[in-house]
């Protein structure tokens, strides 16, 4: 696989998956946008792309607000001239200290469809238009595993994020054939495995205070025998 | 993706899909061993792998015949080395004259599971020796979009690619803990022979495809049913199974992706 040429925004790419994902797009030829809040780590991850030989910058982006993930499509256009790749990954997992509660509160229902549904909502609208004029894209959203049967708040957020995938490629595919008669982006939800990031050491600590959550996922991680690797 | 040194096997390989799927691992530097029932397009197409990868066999198999699927499997080793991939491609849609049928009969239900699911289960049982002694191993079962949801005709046939992606699943678990994984692909719509007859059936037995060429039911039902507006074909399986036993999807098992244009979201 080739995307030599190619740009690539991904959101919350400067830890963890994200910054996995921005790594392996970049191996692979792209021009990577690191859209995050956290601006330390994220210059890490562009130096580590720039020293691979392909472009890269910092963005800083908060996508709870519709006008910063506008600001970051305009700016990885003008930046680069065309955008064909958007990653909605930033996630969270809970409003602060939710690793420390058994049972979300109102504000980690409200934190968690926030970023994981609204999120990708807001970044997948900043592109939209210009994909869908262009007749060509690809928006890869990252769920969850737990988005099928899991815990309440986090699960139900990335399980709707499955869906707004699916409603979403409805929905551009039948606009797109109003103006333009012809095919239309992809949107697909990629379901994330777990993955070893520090994520996975809170939501274990977690564990440790739910045990009876902990049997049907660790039969998951018998029977993969590994773990899977952010790449 | 490179697969040099790496031998695949494909049953039903000698045309159609199975045909696509050989060519793309051997363009990738598999060698291919093609199983068929079909001797005389076995050795053509093993010819045409043999041109791109340099190594290649051919075994005439039925897969519904245990001895015949272990002696696929011996023969793969003494032709061209033990297995890393196996991709079981071959099936059916019914017995003799079901396009012709508006009903599914009780051969076409026997026959259907013969082939589609017990012949799928006789070659993994015939490979899995091989490849849990070598820790290693990739298998691609097709099953199709029709095993995601009943349709009105071919009833036999959505329910045996329904029990393939359950096989698929109770595989993937347990072969999980010999590093071999197991998933399925479900195509879409492509217009291959088995279409074609698929086609005649709905223009004859579905009111909205009455009088409609073959063709004509597949491209409306494209632009009925499948969000991008273009059929599949034999290549994107190809690239798919392709995925499946690279090293990119090293930690992907017991999954069915479906390759049909957004036709089925689940």
């Amino acid at each position: 696989m080739d995307f030599e040429g190619k740009t690539a925004v991904v959101t919350g790419s400067a830890r963890g998956i994200g910054r996995g994902i921005a790594l392996e797009l970049a191996a692979r030829g792209s021009n990577v946008v690191i859209a995050d809040m956290d601006e330390e780590s994220a210059r890490e991850v562009v130096a580590e792309i720039k020293a691979g030989g392909t472009r890269s910058y910092y963005c800083e982006t908060d996508v709870t607000q519709q006008w910063l993930t506008d600001d970051m499509v305009e700016a990885a256009l003008e930046e680069y001239g065309q955008l064909d790749v958007l990653v909605n990954n930033a996630g969270v997992g809970g409003s602060s200290g939710f690793t420390t509660r058994k049972t979300p509160l109102v504000e980690d229902w409200q934190a968690t469809f926030d970023v994981n549904v609204y999120g990708i909502v807001k970044g997948t609208q900043s592109v939209e238009k210009y994909m869908v004029d262009r007749g060509y894209g690809k928006i890869v959203n990252i769920s969850s595993i737990s988005g099928r049967p899991g815990f309440a708040s986090y699960a139900a957020s990335k399980a709707a994020a499955i869906r707004v995938a699916g409603v979403g490629v409805q929905a551009c595919s039948a606009r797109h054939k109003r103006q333009h008669g012809v095919p239309r982006p992809n949107l697909d939800a990629a379901v994330a495995g777990y993955c070893e990031v520090e994520k996975i050491y809170r939501r274990a600590k977690r564990w440790i205070n739910a045990p009876t959550d902990f049997p049907a996922n660790s039969y998951r991680f018998g029977a993969a025998g590994t773990r899977t690797d952010p790449r | 993706m490179n697969f040099k040194g790496q031998v695949a096997v494909v049953t039903g390989g000698a045309t159609g899909i199975g045909r696509a799927i050989a060519l793309k691992l051997a363009d990738k530097g598999a060698a291919v061993m093609i199983a068929d029932i079909n001797e005389e397009a076995a050795i053509i197409t093993a010819d045409e792998v043999a041109e791109i990868s340099g190594s290649s066999a051919h075994f005439v198999t039925d897969v519904t015949n245990v001895a015949g699927c272990e002696g696929l499997a011996q023969a793969t080793i003494d032709s061209v080395g033990p297995a890393d991939f196996l991709v079981n491609n071959a099936g059916i849609a019914g017995s003799p004259g079901w396009q012709t049928r508006s009903h599914s009969t009780e051969d076409d239900w026997k026959l259907t599971y013969q082939v589609n699911v017990i012949g799928m289960s006789n070659v993994t049982s015939a490979f899995r020796q091989q490849m849990t002694k070598r820790r290693t191993g990739r298998i691609v079962n097709l099953a199709s979009i029709a095993g995601r949801e009943g349709g009105p005709t071919l009833a036999h046939y959505s329910a045996s690619k329904a029990a393939v992606i359950s096989l698929t699943q109770s595989t993937a678990l347990e072969l999980a803990r010999f590093n071999i994984t197991v998933n399925a692909i479900c195509p879409g719509l492509l217009w291959t022979p088995m279409w074609e007859q698929v086609g005649e059936r709905y223009a004859n037995d579905v009111p909205a495809y009455k009088g409609m060429s073959p063709r004509q039911v597949l491209d409306a039902i494209i632009a009925e049913k499948i969000p991008m507006q273009k059929e599949q074909t034999p290549e994107d399986i190809a690239d798919t199974v392709a995925f499946f036993v690279s090293d990119d999807a090293k930690n992907i098992t017991g999954q069915a992706l479906n390759v049909d244009g957004g036709f089925y979201m689940r």
